[in-house]
């Protein structure tokens, strides 16, 4: 081989780039004082809005490094460099308020990696150092080179007149607390409707009407109105109760008294009840109920509009706020499983009550193949451009099954995953032999949340502690198998019965 | 490579037997009969201007260049005229001369400001120094080093050696002369290494105690340490048996968490942002992930020495292409261990068996998108 034949690129390359940034051009003493870097960078000290730390000088985060040469060929080396490893590690050694714990509170994303993302360090044409203001359109906007709020409205949709006052108008990006709660979750201002209201007035006698004299002063302005744009005229919620959807509000109120509304029938549950009369005798004679649909209606639902099908105040708040363990796994585990805590816990429970244990929607694995099985059949509902199962109890997005690979397994089969010939059915759960549990996807994983994201009941990524649950010497031998068990039936032992057969 | 390239160099090796006759007449005697001697011998016919990845009609991204595994690659007038350049890129290794020294397990490789290639070989107990320019090879810590594995470089040139097993890391200066050693007491089993310019961190993988030590690299003062022993679960943050790391241009710490099958990532403070990869024959899916660099892009390069391959990935784990398999030919590796890549977009990957070090070259973004928009595929690169 010549390699003098590609040594000229490799010169190239090695020699017109220079290789490293740290290295400082100019010898310093390490007790540089500020007005000396400032001979050439007076660029950082300049501008409208210059950080605050600069008067501490230079050294306030910088670090100058002069490594003596060990002869007199070579000179000493200065380097500049930031006192601690990270940019944000240097911001938060000062800014330690903008640091937030992540199980406890929410943090605007790009503030826990890197405070760069969005602030120059030094000094910046913006309030607050940033490297491009939090109002305008799409390219000057900071806010919206990630975010796309606004900037796809509908033909005949509706855009919030404030997203051109700035989103600093209603966010404050580092707002820090409790994640259950609007206001810190969305990095609100101020929580609605108190911060609706620094510009609505709700004595307006415009704005009275449009809400036809019901007392709106002190209602969720978010459980009708999207924030920041919508498909519908008034920034209205996607999904509306019929009968608010036609301003035929009479049919459920009465002329507001004393700053109260007033419905024609009461208890509320019992004016719902006249239209939904079928939902009724569902929650009254399930054979399973559900003791949280017993109360009100609107416990649940949103009478008026919502961003949720069937009107729900929230697909899993709703069900969290009665069930704590679910929603402990929620805020802790790493790996949920998003029919549960993205599409709602209505996709595999009935709310209003059931036929089956823990009102499931079908029975064992077979709720699972609904949608794991090649065999799914999702309809596609025309009407609201979604995806039903359990036939059209169940409406998901259109794009749903779009991520969702099949297993290669079919409601009643009794072997098949992880390999071709492992039981999923039909036999005791080895893992705990005395309870006689049935094998079903459940004997190795978890419906709501895990660790990692296959899910295993064990947590863990590798299926080794999972497998020796069962696959193990010290285990019992194996139990009797279930009587009128398809095991018996299968293939394999088809084949050996008949040439027993023939033997004979 | 060079402007013009020689006839030896486009010539069909399939149509080789039936145009031997013809090139007699222009080539050396010699040299046209060991070609023919070498090619009845059996060795694969292999035009390495075509040794492309992804091939065509895809736009090339990385591109074989030449293959070291000794003083005889560097500086062929040395030697006896015994080996010719088809050899080489057959990847056969040649007898060396008396005293002429060869790779045996390369294992780390690193690249300096000049260009020179430093790969630290763990069989012969030194750090081999190719300088392709003056066509040398020097030799660092013979009688100094006893099993050298990952090497780091930083910009004034000072070549940093990790010992695994002497415990301790070598830091030799430009000249070559020993400036020092440290990290006795703190490493078990040193094992690939990676330098933070920026920060002047030494990052030193340590398989045996399962974690990252962080040192000062100028100091040589120790730090920290990063993750810990995994259990059983392997959980986000520990390792089992960490062999080599990376550094990034944010400076992101890339490390290959080898018995677990995957890549972890640390901030330059040590705090977990994210980790890809499980055990599998999948592109993307890894059994043996050892050496591991970071390009010009911010890819990640990764290579596994079951399946004999480099994979690369973009710096959220996303695969985009892997190049390599298991062979003894140009572009083919036999126990592929150790990469580096240098800012010239050079890539060098050792393999233990063969003793090679193969050099690649990526075709970097910028320098790919005039071919992109040739077959009328938009890219979008990146702000520099």
């Amino acid at each position: 081989m010549k390699v003098s034949r590609f040594f000229p690129i490799l010169a190239v390359v090695f020699f017109s780039t220079s290789l490293f940034a740290a290295k400082h051009p100019i010898p310093l003493d390490p007790n540089t004082n500020a007005d000396k870097c400032i001979e050439c960078h007076a660029d950082k000290t300049k501008g409208a809005s210059v950080h605050s730390a600069m008067s501490m000088g230079c050294m306030a985060c910088h670090e100058i490094r002069v490594i003596q040469s060990h002869d007199k060929k070579h000179e000493d080396i200065t380097r500049v460099k930031l006192i601690k490893a990270t940019a944000t590690g240097q911001c938060l050694t000062c800014h330690e308020d903008m640091k937030g714990s992540a199980d406890k509170s929410t943090v605007h994303a790009p503030v826990t990696r890197n405070c760069l993302t969005c602030h120059d360090p030094h000094t910046s044409k913006y309030k607050n150092q940033l490297l491009k203001p939090a109002e305008g359109g799409k390219d000057e906007n900071l806010c919206l080179q990630c975010h796309i709020q606004g900037l796809n409205v509908p033909k005949d949709g509706s855009r919030h007149a404030a997203l051109d006052m700035g989103c600093a108008t209603c966010h404050t990006t580092h707002k820090i607390g409790a994640k259950d709660k609007r206001e810190n979750q969305f990095h609100l201002v101020k929580d609605a409707p108190a911060l609706c209201k620094d510009c609505h007035d709700p004595t307006d006698a415009a704005l009275k009407k449009a809400h036809h004299n019901q007392p709106f002063g002190n209602a969720d302005c978010l459980g009708c109105h999207d924030a920041h744009q919508s498909y519908k005229p008034k920034l209205a919620q996607l999904f509306r109760h019929a009968p608010f959807e036609s301003g035929d509000c009479e049919s459920c109120h009465a002329e507001a008294k004393d700053g109260k509304v007033v419905l024609t029938t009461n208890p509320s549950r019992d004016l719902c009840v006249t239209c939904h009369d079928e939902q009724a005798k569902q929650i009254a004679n399930a054979k399973v109920p559900h003791p949280g649909a017993q109360g009100e209606c609107i416990a649940c639902h949103s009478p008026h509009a919502s961003r949720f099908d069937r009107l729900l105040k929230d697909p899993v708040k709703v069900c969290e706020s009665c069930h704590p363990l679910q929603a402990e796994m929620h805020r802790t585990k790493g790996h949920l499983h998003a029919a549960a805590f993205r599409d709602g816990c209505y996709t595999c429970h009935n709310g209003h009550g059931g036929e089956l244990p823990a009102l499931l929607r079908a029975e064992g694995n077979r709720l699972c193949l609904e949608c794991h099985s090649p065999n799914r059949r999702p309809r596609f509902d025309p009407a609201t451009g979604a995806v039903t199962i359990f036939n059209g109890a169940v409406r998901l997005r259109r794009d749903y099954f779009a991520s969702l690979p099949p297993l290669d397994l079919q409601a009643g089969d009794v072997m098949g995953h992880p390999i071709a010939a492992h039981p999923v059915l039909a036999t005791i759960d080895r893992s705990d032999p005395e309870k006689r549990r049935p094998m079903t996807c459940l004997s190795c994983h978890q419906p709501h949340a895990g660790a990692f994201p296959n899910l295993l009941v064990t947590d863990t990524n590798s299926s080794m502690p999972l497998c020796g649950r069962c696959h193990n010497a010290a285990a019992p031998p194996p139990p009797d198998a279930i009587t009128n068990s398809p095991v018996a039936t299968q293939p394999a032992a088809k084949k050996k019965k008949k040439k027993e057969e023939k033997q004979q | 490579m060079t402007s013009k390239p020689s006839r030896r160099n486009l010539l069909p090796r399939t149509g080789y037997a039936v145009l031997v006759a013809l090139l007699v007449a222009s080539l050396a005697p010699r040299a046209g009969a060991a070609d023919k001697k070498k090619h009845q011998a059996g060795a694969p016919p292999v035009d390495i201007s075509k040794l492309v990845w992804p091939g065509p009609p895809d736009v090339a991204r990385i591109r074989y260049e030449a293959t070291i595994t000794g003083e005889d690659d560097v500086n062929p007038t040395t030697t006896k005229k015994k080996s010719t350049w088809m050899d080489k890129l057959a990847g056969v290794s040649m007898p060396q001369e008396e005293g002429k020294p060869r790779l045996q397990k390369p294992y780390g490789v690193a690249v300096d400001s000049k260009g020179r290639i430093y790969v630290a070989d763990g069989g012969s107990g030194r750090v081999f120094v190719f300088d392709l320019e003056k066509k040398k090879v020097a030799i660092r810590g013979a009688n100094q080093l006893s099993s050298p594995a990952g090497l780091a470089i930083d910009d004034t040139d000072r070549l940093f050696v990790a010992d695994s097993a002497q415990h301790a890391i070598f830091i030799f200066r430009e000249d070559g002369s020993l400036e020092g050693a440290f990290g006795e007491g703190w490493l078990h089993r040193p094992a690939g290494i990676a330098l933070d310019n920026e920060n002047r961190f030494l990052y030193v993988c340590d398989s045996a105690e399962n974690h990252v030590v962080v040192f000062d690299a100028d100091t040589m003062k120790y730090l920290r340490v990063v993750g810990a022993p995994s259990n059983e679960n392997a959980v986000p943050g520990t390792f089992g048996n960490p062999t080599n790391a990376a550094v990034d241009s944010e400076g992101n710490l890339y490390v290959s968490d080898t018995f677990n099958a995957r890549i972890q990532v640390f901030d330059a403070g040590g705090q977990f942002i994210r980790m890809w990869g499980k055990r599998g024959s999948n592109p993307g899916n890894f059994m043996r992930p050892k050496g591991i660099a970071v390009d010009g892009d911010d890819h990640i390069y990764v290579v596994d020495s079951e399946f004999n391959n480099v994979q690369i990935f973009d710096n959220e784990g996303r695969i985009l292409m892997f190049f390599g398999d298991r062979g003894e030919t140009p572009g083919k590796f036999m126990l592929a261990t150790g990469i580096g890549i240098d800012k010239g977009g050079h890539v060098i990957v050792t393999e233990q068996w063969t003793g090679r070090a193969q050099i690649f070259r990526y075709v970097s973004e910028a320098e790919a998108k005039p071919e992109y928009e040739k077959q009328g595929k938009a890219r979008d690169v990146k702000p520099q």
